[in-house]
């Protein structure tokens, strides 16, 4: 079987710990919400423009922004605090599920802050396309990075 | 059908099992992407008149009866899928109970069977019961690295009174 499969009702403790600000990658104190319950936000978003996918008892994959005119879309990855080592693996298969079984284009996304997940999602093949400074904020300002992965591009070929 | 083999109520069916069939990327009911769907939209595949094969106790596959389009008067869509490994004799004899389903709920005119192109064994197993084939909508949906067709069959019942 895959390692992502559509959200059921059953994964609502992985959604406690979607994050609100829909990072890129990050990861949750398991069972608590970040912030509120976003799991619910996040499944209640219209599916037409959504699409939040589940790694049981690891994490979750949420596409957001899907534009299914110009085929491109926004990912969000997390993962419990425990299996950090599981994100380079949902971030490939996030990006793999939009490029090839959703056929889009592109897929983007961001991270806040300069530490973190940025050496994970540059090595799932995301390639860093800007940085917006001080557009995000924890406990102060930070840099918002924004990344990329377009299908069959040479700058991602190698991954 | 074969002793053993029943088409039942999803109520008299563990909900989790009937669920666990899309985990599948090959179970393609009503959805090329039934995988990636969330509940909700899975619930939406199981709208209206849908029957769960049970085969020698467990949850085999499913079929469904709609009608094509609200002005489409006698005009029903039947859609079959088991889960995989299955025989082809099985799926043969399920499409025939799919069929006998519909034609007991629905006074059918036109029966439409839409299947993956390359899924050549269920678009056999219509033909097998005088199914004819209309041809293929190519790249239709995406499907693994590439695109694939959907290719469509009808079972006219004025042409089978004619045969």
């Amino acid at each position: 079987m895959p390692l992502l499969r559509g959200y059921r009702r059953s994964d609502a403790d992985v959604l406690t710990g979607v994050s609100g600000s829909r990072e890129l990658a990050c990861t949750w104190p398991y069972g608590r919400a970040l912030g509120g319950p976003h799991g619910p936000d996040a499944h209640e978003a219209d599916p037409r423009t959504s699409l939040l996918l589940v790694a049981p008892a690891t994490g979750y994959v949420l596409l957001y922004d899907i534009d299914w005119t110009d085929r491109r879309a926004e990912l969000s990855v997390g993962v419990r605090p425990g299996a950090r080592r599981s994100l380079d693996l949902l971030l490939r298969e996030g990006s793999r599920v939009a490029l090839e079984e959703l056929d889009l284009r592109r897929v983007g996304g961001r991270t806040v802050g300069d530490g973190g997940f940025v050496d994970e999602v540059a090595t799932a093949g995301f390639v860093r396309e800007g940085v917006l400074p001080d557009a995000g904020w924890k406990d102060g300002p930070v840099p918002v990075t924004y990344w990329g992965k377009v299908r069959d591009d040479a700058r991602t070929a190698q991954h | 059908m074969r002793r053993g083999t029943a088409l039942v109520h999803p109520s008299t069916v563990e909900r989790e099992d009937v669920l666990a069939l899309f985990d599948d990327p090959a179970f393609t009911f009503r959805s090329t992407v039934g995988h990636l769907l969330p509940e909700d939209a899975l619930d939406a595949l199981l709208d209206g008149d849908v029957a769960v094969v049970r085969d020698a106790g467990a949850t085999a596959g499913l079929v469904g009866v709609a009608q094509m389009a609200e002005d489409h008067a006698g005009h029903y869509r039947v859609d079959v899928r088991l889960r995989l490994p299955y025989q082809d004799e099985r799926l043969v004899e399920v499409v025939g109970a799919a069929v006998a389903h519909a034609r007991s709920c629905h006074d059918v005119v036109r029966l439409t069977a839409v299947v993956p192109e390359h899924d050549l064994q269920t678009a056999a197993a219509y033909l097998a019961h005088g199914f004819r084939d209309e041809g293929v909508l190519r790249d239709v949906v995406a499907c693994g690295r590439g695109r694939t067709g959907m290719r469509y069959l009808a079972l006219v019942d004025v042409e089978a009174g004619e045969d």
